[in-house]
């Protein structure tokens, strides 16, 4: 709906639509020279910067000499870069509540507005949750335009776009589509525009709103997005031909497509020396096999193929067993149940507590019920082995639940047979499954010839000249090719 | 949905056609670190050590003996079994004491060890001595089953002298080759 031709049923409407929000103020000012014109700003008072609405409106609003035409003021009486004009009155309701400043003059059937936005905002910080040793140390914040400006310093061209779309009925939330023109593919980047627009929703509180609503595979336990708090790696996806959103008031962003490989890769991996780097990712690919893998195995041996133990390890599993009131399956389900209670108290916990928490959870309670016969030590060793490997690769954690309670149960009741069937199935599962639309397994298929320099291994940085098909016609990155 | 249907009969079908019900709990099994058998008065005896843990866990550092008789060997094992306190485990055991009557038996004890197929590298050795006393312990220092530590000791004999390691296929091949003496010797057997 465009603006009234009056300036009091403009005001009225504001009023009115802000009616019982008593941050809301208009403000009616006079101008020296040319007392006639009325002119009101309207604003939202905790989310503007006072100064700049002051020193760059009101002031000039007030002693400039304007007159009642809105493109003069436009050009005289408003000191900001961002002042535009606003046809859509709806639109202006959005752009107050939002932390802009609307100014009418006259009868004008549009009205001026200014990207005051004055919020209070956290320091640029390392991210918690993605932490470097050698890297740098700055992470998104909740402000869109510092995590955008975030970016924009590590990619400095003009292909880069930010195509801001605003989501969420109540919300308003503003986010950006960020991408690189020439490297990321027009198909990939229309595809993510149009399941964002198909997104219906009150409200966008993260960026895992956004995500829900538009992976692919939406009930899988696996993820088929990428989720970074950091720059750095945001950039790179982008200079690989993926495509980023960047939400107003989250810290962390997207990436599309996401490769299953990029689970077990970490920022280190580029700040290090490939071969040092190397070992961690191996290490990391081992730890998330075998965080399922070893488990079931133990169960499988212990249950069903006891002969295939080597004796002494029977004898000895047998002898600690010896006493212990439940059976070993149930054991097995009752301490993975108590890791996960330990590992989530420990994850709200200030760190402080959580050290403390760790030192009771796993030492004292675990040697308490070796010694108690509550439980057996080989269970306790095997579970622990398996719960520190599983939180290796932080990214998978909430898969490993569910992967190692499905390997779990088949262990149990089919062996070692079983165990190879669900690794089949979790194998099927991962090839089945896609991130807008590019299957995450698609660097292990015989199409993925070019780029597989940073899967199991990641090549020397000179090597890794290509970029993926499925995201980029634009493969051709460095070197000579 | 189809797909998914028809992975889950699949998987409900390999369930109910494993073995899962058969299962029994590792604590349910006595382990059984060596087994003698010998052939009298046409039966069959077999004499099973079985190793318990003892208070601090040192497993075999405790033994207890079953004995069964019967007309064949496996006979003779299962009534070994009904008298241990639970389901008697062999396919783990480390040594096989035969005795000197039981070798005219070939044919049983080739089918017997065929059988155990998951334990053809335990140690055979034949005994001219009473086959339940080479099981027992003589000693009250030593610190594991007889039978384990038996076996240890005919490895290193064998390794020493640079005989054949006495395994069960060796066994099968040619009858093994060492054997213990009236004396309670290791040694080499003179038809070897």
């Amino acid at each position: 709906m465009r603006f009234f031709n009056s300036f009091e049923k403009n005001t009225e409407h504001f009023r009115n639509s802000f009616a019982g929000d008593d941050l809301f103020t208009i403000k009616i000012l006079k101008n020296e020279h040319n007392p006639d014109i009325k002119i009101a700003i309207a604003l939202n008072n905790c989310m503007v910067n006072s100064d700049v609405v002051n020193r760059d409106i009101i002031i000039p609003l007030c002693q400039m000499p304007i007159t009642d035409d809105i493109n003069s003021v436009l050009e005289l009486g408003v000191f900001v870069f961002s002042a535009k004009l606003c046809d859509d009155i709806d639109t202006g309701v959005i752009n107050v509540a939002s932390g802009d400043t609307l100014i009418f003059i006259g009868d004008a059937d549009k009205a001026i507005t200014v990207d005051t936005k004055g919020m209070k905002q956290r320091d640029v910080s390392a991210p918690d949750t993605e932490q470097s040793v050698q890297g740098p140390a700055e992470g998104f914040n909740e402000n869109i335009v510092t995590s955008l400006s975030l970016v924009k310093k590590r990619v400095m061209t003009s292909a880069l776009k930010n195509e801001f779309v605003t989501l969420g009925k109540q919300s308003n939330s503003r986010l950006a589509v960020c991408y690189i023109e020439g490297v990321a593919k027009k198909e990939l980047v229309d595809e993510l525009k149009n399941r964002l627009n198909s997104i219906e929703t009150d409200y966008i509180g993260d960026t895992n709103y956004i995500a829900e609503f538009i992976r692919d595979n939406k009930t899988s336990f696996i993820k088929t997005y990428g989720r970074t708090s950091r720059p750095d790696v945001f950039a790179s996806k982008l200079l690989e031909g993926r495509v980023g959103v960047i939400l107003n008031g989250s810290p962390s962003a997207l990436t599309f497509p996401y490769l299953f490989i990029e689970n077990f890769q970490t920022p280190d991996d580029y700040y290090l020396n490939c071969w040092y780097a190397n070992i961690g990712r191996i290490l990391r690919l081992i730890g998330f096999y075998l965080s399922f893998l070893v488990p079931a195995g133990f169960l499988a041996l212990t249950l069903h193929h006891m002969s295939m133990l080597p004796p002494e390890w029977l004898y000895s599993i047998s002898a600690s067993r010896m006493g212990v009131p439940v059976p070993i399956v149930l054991e097995m389900f009752l301490l993975f149940g108590v890791f996960e209670i330990l590992r989530e108290t420990g994850t709200r916990m200030p760190s402080s507590i959580g050290l403390a928490l760790n030192v009771v959870g796993a030492i004292i309670l675990g040697q308490a019920a070796v010694d108690a016969k509550l439980v057996s030590a080989p269970s306790v060793i095997v579970v622990a082995f398996s719960g520190v490997m599983g939180l290796m690769v932080p990214n998978l954690k909430g898969a490993v639940f569910y992967i190692r309670l499905a390997m779990l149960l088949l262990a149990t009741v089919s062996g070692l047979p079983g165990v190879f069937v669900g690794f089949m199935l979790l194998l099927i599962l991962l090839c089945n499954m896609s991130s807008m639309g590019v299957p995450i397994m698609y660097l292990y298929s015989f199409f993925a010839k070019k780029g597989r320099s940073d899967t199991f291994f990641r090549a020397p940085i000179y090597k890794m000249n290509y970029r993926q098909k499925p995201f980029s016609d634009n493969i051709k990155r460095q070197g000579r090719v | 949905m189809i797909k998914k249907i028809s992975v889950g009969i699949v998987l409900l079908l390999f369930i109910v056609l494993s073995s899962f019900i058969k299962y029994k709990d590792i604590s349910k099994y006595d382990i059984v670190s060596g087994i003698a058998v010998d052939f009298e008065d046409d039966k069959w005896t077999a004499v099973c050590e079985v190793c318990l843990p003892s208070s601090t866990n040192d497993f075999g550092s405790r033994a207890e003996y079953v004995k069964g008789t019967g007309f064949t060997l496996a006979d003779a094992l299962y009534n070994a079994g009904l008298k241990s306190t639970n389901i008697l485990y062999t396919e783990s055991a480390q040594l096989y004491v035969i005795g000197e009557n039981a070798l005219q038996k070939s044919d049983e004890l080739e089918t017997f060890f065929m059988r155990e197929d998951s334990n053809l590298r335990a140690t055979v050795v034949t005994s001219q001595q009473n086959i339940e006393k080479i099981l027992q312990k003589e000693k009250e220092g030593e610190t594991r089953a007889k039978s384990l530590s038996l076996a240890e000791k005919i490895k290193a004999f064998c390794k020493q002298n640079g005989y054949d390691m006495p395994h069960v296929m060796n066994f099968l091949k040619d009858g093994g080759s060492v054997g213990i003496s009236n004396d309670g010797l290791i040694e080499r057997r003179v038809d070897a």
